[in-house]
């Protein structure tokens, strides 16, 4: 059961000391790391995050993360990016270390409502941490979903290439998430660099080349996680085409669990009076129609 | 015997010293989403601060880490005085919570502060008001009523004629005339002083080249400030705050820091900043400082109250009578 969008969370939460399984190193400075958190990982869904305390004295606070998935119902998996000192201390854990986790945090994405068909996942950089779990489980609720990742760096995870022909991207754009690919999701990159086997572009006009190919009875869903940018095109066009948008908003956090006021989000009020959300509990997924677009 | 950590201060009665600072715990209905946390195990709760109208708040970023410490500028948002009094404080009361609940209230004016703590004492479950006159994230005008004795001094003999609820007054260290500020506010009517909110700081993101935090500026908290905080604990205990119960805070993490409050004149202690990456904190604050009253002899709390002082000082209003 998932709670209804916006409806600020008031699961239970759990703290676990949770052992690093296994910690793998991946292109672009980015980590993959596995821990061992069974109440968390037999709980949490989609589009939640979890709050995890630094490695020794690395930090203060602790630092928020999607779970890029859940392993055997005990584990949890996440992907990140090394940008600042506590990711650096993260990637810097070894097996057996043990580390003081908090969750499930946040709303998650909306999966209660009868779905589209089809779902588009646009994601820039390591955005698309969070979204396996969602393509996992729109898989299992039948949905056709598409990936669309726009990144000047490497590509966070494991890529091939297609031997699917799609209809509105040239041939040879072919490169793709094997993960996504293996649970039959269709995946594309995009690049503003002129490289080998990506799109020449924004990952939201992957986005916007697949909605004017699927025509005006396209009745899909869009998930987007990245960069503020990148969120605000994708919100848009989605708008223009009158589908229903979900976007992961990152804002900094202090507790994690509603308290303190930190990760306000501004969002657009019901009389146009703007309101801050807080991104940890009624957040960090939220209608891309409410969110104040010029706020940043 | 196991010494005894309940504590009275201004009447507030508590099961131990440890007050939840307010900003940090909400409206005390967050942190009991852990399973292992009851707001039964906390000496009172402090609201988060409210204001007369709903206030939306700075705008993000509000919070930046610093060395051992964090930088704030939510900008006191709150529903606004009414829902508290309408909708949060009858919906506590129902759940059945016995932990005292101190209302934390910010004006604009010393009419807003007048008005703030009539509307407070309407509610009938709050045991004391705590007046915020040192929030460095708003602005007064020209006004800082906390940082000079003479609005302090208007703003709690404004609070003290409104329907009778114990008055603590929060002080901002932000100012060199700390001392006097506390003195002022005792003579006006203040039943006990809380110190300290927080210091004023900036962080400056490289890459932008621009003050991280939407506000520009915020206000530091957490382990960084406890020796700026003790300090001012001290100082006030030793002019004659000890005149009224003191309430101590400032980067508290661990029962060390707790009983160091209490040593400088603290006869409570706040607990704040430390919740956010370990919300068992008051607990293992509560064993920490039991433990070190029981080694050093102390039979309750409130002898170890000063100890840090040369002479021991006369105390209104704390817990005298165990
Ligand atoms: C709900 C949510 C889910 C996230 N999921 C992922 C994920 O799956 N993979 C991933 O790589 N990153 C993710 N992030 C971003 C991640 O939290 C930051 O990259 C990380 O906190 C940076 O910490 P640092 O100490 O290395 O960086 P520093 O810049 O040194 O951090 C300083 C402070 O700013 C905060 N901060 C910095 N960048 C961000 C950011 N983008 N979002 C929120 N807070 C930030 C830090 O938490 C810390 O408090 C997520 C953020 C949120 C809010
Ligand atoms: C996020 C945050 C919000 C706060 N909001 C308030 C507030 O509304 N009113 C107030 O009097 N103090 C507020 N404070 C100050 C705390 O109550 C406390 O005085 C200060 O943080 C020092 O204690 P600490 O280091 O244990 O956190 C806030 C502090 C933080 C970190
Ligand atoms: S991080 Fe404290 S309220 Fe969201």
């Amino acid at each position: 059961m998932s709670a209804p969008r916006h409806q600020p969370s008031d699961e239970p939460v759990y703290r676990e000391s949770a052992p690093v399984v296994r910690v793998s190193a991946l292109r672009g400075g980015h980590c993959r790391l596995r821990l061992g958190a069974p109440s968390i990982a037999a709980s949490i869904r989609p589009g939640q995050f979890v709050n995890v305390g630094p490695p020794g004295d690395s930090t203060l606070l602790r630092r928020p993360f999607g779970v890029y998935q859940t392993l055997d119902r005990t584990d949890i998996e996440l992907l990140f990016k090394v940008v600042g000192k506590g990711t650096a201390a993260l990637a810097e854990v070894s097996p057996g270390d043990e580390l003081d986790i908090i969750g499930p945090l946040g709303n998650g994405f909306d999966l209660s409502e009868d779905f589209a068909e089809t779902a588009v996942l646009v994601a820039g950089g390591f955005g698309v941490a969070p979204l396996y779990a969602l393509a996992q489980a729109l898989r299992e609720k039948g949905s056709q979903t598409y990936l669309f990742v726009g990144t000047e760096e490497d590509v966070p995870v494991e890529t091939s290439d297609s031997s699917m022909q799609l209809s509105f991207v040239d041939p040879d754009v072919k490169i793709t998430l094997t993960d996504f690919e293996e649970l039959g999701a269709v995946a594309r990159v995009a690049s503003m660099r002129h490289r080998p086997g990506f799109f020449h572009g924004l990952a939201s006009e992957l986005l916007e080349r697949f909605l004017h190919h699927a025509g005006s009875g396209c009745n899909a869903r869009v998930y987007a996680c990245g960069p503020w940018a990148m969120l605000k095109r994708t919100a848009g066009i989605a708008a223009e085409y009158n589908l229903t948008c979900e976007v992961l908003l990152e804002e900094r956090m202090g507790c994690g669990i509603g308290a303190c006021m930190s990760c306000a989000v501004r969002l657009k009020g019901e009389n146009g009076e703007p309101v801050y959300a807080r991104a940890c509990v009624e957040g960090p997924v939220f209608d891309a129609a409410i969110v104040d677009w010029d706020a940043k | 015997m196991k010494p005894s950590l309940r504590t009275t201060i201004a009447g507030i009665e508590m099961v131990n010293p440890l007050m939840m600072s307010s900003g940090t715990f909400g409206f005390g209905e967050d942190f009991t989403r852990f399973s292992d946390f009851d707001n039964a195990q906390v000496g009172a709760i402090v609201l988060k601060g409210t204001t007369l109208k709903p206030r939306l708040g700075n705008p993000p970023p509000r919070i930046a880490e610093t060395p051992a410490g964090v930088l704030n500028s939510i900008g006191l948002q709150n529903p606004g005085v009414e829902a508290v009094v309408t909708e949060i404080l009858p919906r506590l009361a129902e759940s059945g919570l016995q932990t005292p609940l101190v209302a934390n209230i910010a004006g604009e004016t010393v009419d807003e502060f007048a008005e703030l703590a009539t509307r407070f004492s309407q509610a009938t479950n709050l045991a004391a008001i705590e007046v915020n006159i040192s929030c460095p994230n708003v602005r007064h005008g020209d006004l800082d009523f906390g940082a000079e004795p003479r609005p302090a001094s208007e703003v709690i003999a404004a609070v003290r004629s409104a329907p009778h609820l114990p008055l603590i007054a929060k002080l901002t260290p932000n100012t060199a005339r700390t001392v006097d500020v506390a003195r002022a506010c005792v003579d006006a009517g203040a039943d006990a002083l809380s110190l300290i909110n927080t210091l004023t700081g900036m962080v400056i993101d490289l890459s932008s080249r621009r003050p991280l935090l939407g506000n520009k500026t915020g206000g530091l908290s957490g382990p960084a400030i406890k020796p700026v905080a003790v300090a001012k604990v001290h100082q006030v205990f030793d002019a004659g705050g000890h005149l009224v119960p003191l309430v101590g805070m400032g980067g508290i993490s661990n029962g060390d820091d707790a009983y160091e409050f209490i040593l400088a004149g603290a006869a409570a202690v706040g607990v704040g900043t430390v919740l956010f990456y370990n919300h068992r904190a008051p607990r293992e604050i509560s064993a920490g400082l039991a433990a070190h009253l029981e080694r050093a002899g102390f039979r309750r709390l409130s002898d170890a109250v000063g100890a840090a002082h040369s002479k021991k000082h006369w105390r209104k209003g704390s817990d005298e009578t165990t």
